[in-house]
């Protein structure tokens, strides 16, 4: 997946606006990076990456970069 | 004479009067929309048992209900399962209460069990094995929650899903050379007990009166009397367990998935379904989803599914259905059903 497509659904994820969203994001800061937004970036994985996401890990993730690592997503 | 098969005969279900909106949700919590509330769950409202309201008074009036519609009579069940999480008491059996309310037959075997999501399924599975070993006739399986009484008012992540309802199906001995019931396969996995439980209010941990409120990183409010519920590790639970549990049932019973004519799969919440159907590669009109009017009502989803099919004409005679519940425990279970 590229960056800026892995960017792109972040932004859907937690309804943010195109071009809004960088890797160094914070998720808090995120307009909505709550329990929804999780179980969707879990699907995003599934789907997408046949990835399962171990949703402890994931909620101590910090930034996007960080959600990259989790997905291990080499972005181009 | 040989021994009876058993057959799914009636549904019956009963929502309480009062109902929660996504209005109301949403201008109780604000962030997200009415709409976004319905986009993201499939649910316009849920209906809330009120203050006095338990789940012996809602399996009641579903019951009622059945017997109105000249299904059977009450001196005629002799077999009563309930299904809930939420008693009217620790003992006795809510099953017993319902006996005595209903009028139904001091020789009837009445007994709770104690099983969420699931809990449909395992209970068709008990009524067959009444049925086809000659113990009972007649079954009414009632399955019934009052969830909303375990949630706290702060709990966003579970009061938009969580609706109270009663569901009575009557399973009943039929002669015939054909299965209408089955096979069946179930699962449990109770390493996932944590993710889905109301820690406080048994023995293990007695209610805590005065309970601190903690609130989570998505800013939903709890006390340790309340449920909790970790949705992204039930979602992964899901993920791993249902399209196995397809699989086995298949191999089962010899089918293949063009066999299924429908897939009645519990309701838990939209974005989980829509996830599942595609991953099941399941076409749209095979898997409904109609869960906008009641929510996710526990054990309750799959009959009121059934119900609601049934009434629109999309449940036809002969059809080949499959059941898929799953949830808290963990347990999962699934089944075939010849309508």
């Amino acid at each position: 997946m590229k960056k800026e497509e892995f960017l792109r659904e972040i932004e859907e994820i937690v309804g943010a606006k195109h071009g809004t969203v960088s890797m160094e994001s914070n998720l808090q800061d995120l307009p909505q990076w709550d329990s929804m937004a999780y179980i969707t970036f879990i699907a995003l994985a599934d789907s997408k990456l046949n990835l399962s996401v171990d949703a402890n890990r994931l909620a101590s993730c910090k930034t996007v970069r960080d959600l990259a690592a989790l997905a291990d997503i080499s972005l181009d | 004479m040989k021994r009876p098969k058993a057959a799914l005969h009636a549904i019956s279900y009963h929502l309480p009067e009062r109902v929660l909106t996504n209005e109301e949700l949403a201008s109780e919590y604000g962030g997200w929309s009415p709409d976004k509330i319905e986009a993201k769950t499939g649910i316009r409202k849920r209906h809330i048992a009120g203050p006095g309201e338990c789940v012996s008074d809602m399996a009641i009036s579903a019951a009622k209900e059945l017997f109105a519609t000249g299904a059977c009579k009450p001196g005629e069940i002799d077999g009563l399962l309930l299904c809930t999480q939420s008693p009217d008491h620790f003992l006795p059996s809510t099953a017993c209460l319902v006996q005595e309310r209903l009028g139904l037959p001091t020789t009837c075997a009445a007994l709770d069990f104690n099983l969420g999501c699931s809990g449909f399924v395992y209970g068709l599975g008990m009524s067959k094995g009444l049925i086809e070993t000659g113990q009972a006739r007649k079954v009414l399986l009632i399955t019934a929650e009052t969830y909303s009484k375990h949630i706290h008012p702060g709990d966003k992540s579970v009061r938009t899903i969580f609706g109270d309802a009663a569901a009575v199906t009557l399973v009943q001995a039929v002669q015939s050379e054909d299965e209408s019931i089955g096979p069946f396969v179930y699962g449990t996995d109770g390493r996932g007990a944590k993710n889905l439980i109301v820690p406080a209010g048994g023995f293990r941990q007695p209610f805590v009166v005065n309970a601190e409120t903690t609130e989570d990183g998505s800013g939903n409010k709890r006390t340790i009397n309340n449920l909790y519920m970790n949705g992204p590790e039930i979602f992964n639970f899901t993920l791993s367990v249902v399209p196995e549990t397809v699989s086995r049932l298949l191999a089962m019973a010899g089918k293949r998935m063009e066999d299924i004519d429908l897939f009645v799969v519990h309701q838990a919440n939209q974005f989980m379904l829509e996830h599942l159907k595609r991953k099941l590669k399941v076409p749209d009109e095979k898997m409904p989803i109609l869960m906008a009017h009641c929510g996710n009502t526990v054990s309750s989803t799959i009959p009121i599914l059934l119900k609601d099919l049934e009434t629109t004409g999309r449940l036809r005679k002969g059809q080949c259905i499959m059941l898929l519940g799953f949830g808290v425990g963990y347990s999962w279970a699934g089944s075939l059903v010849r309508w």
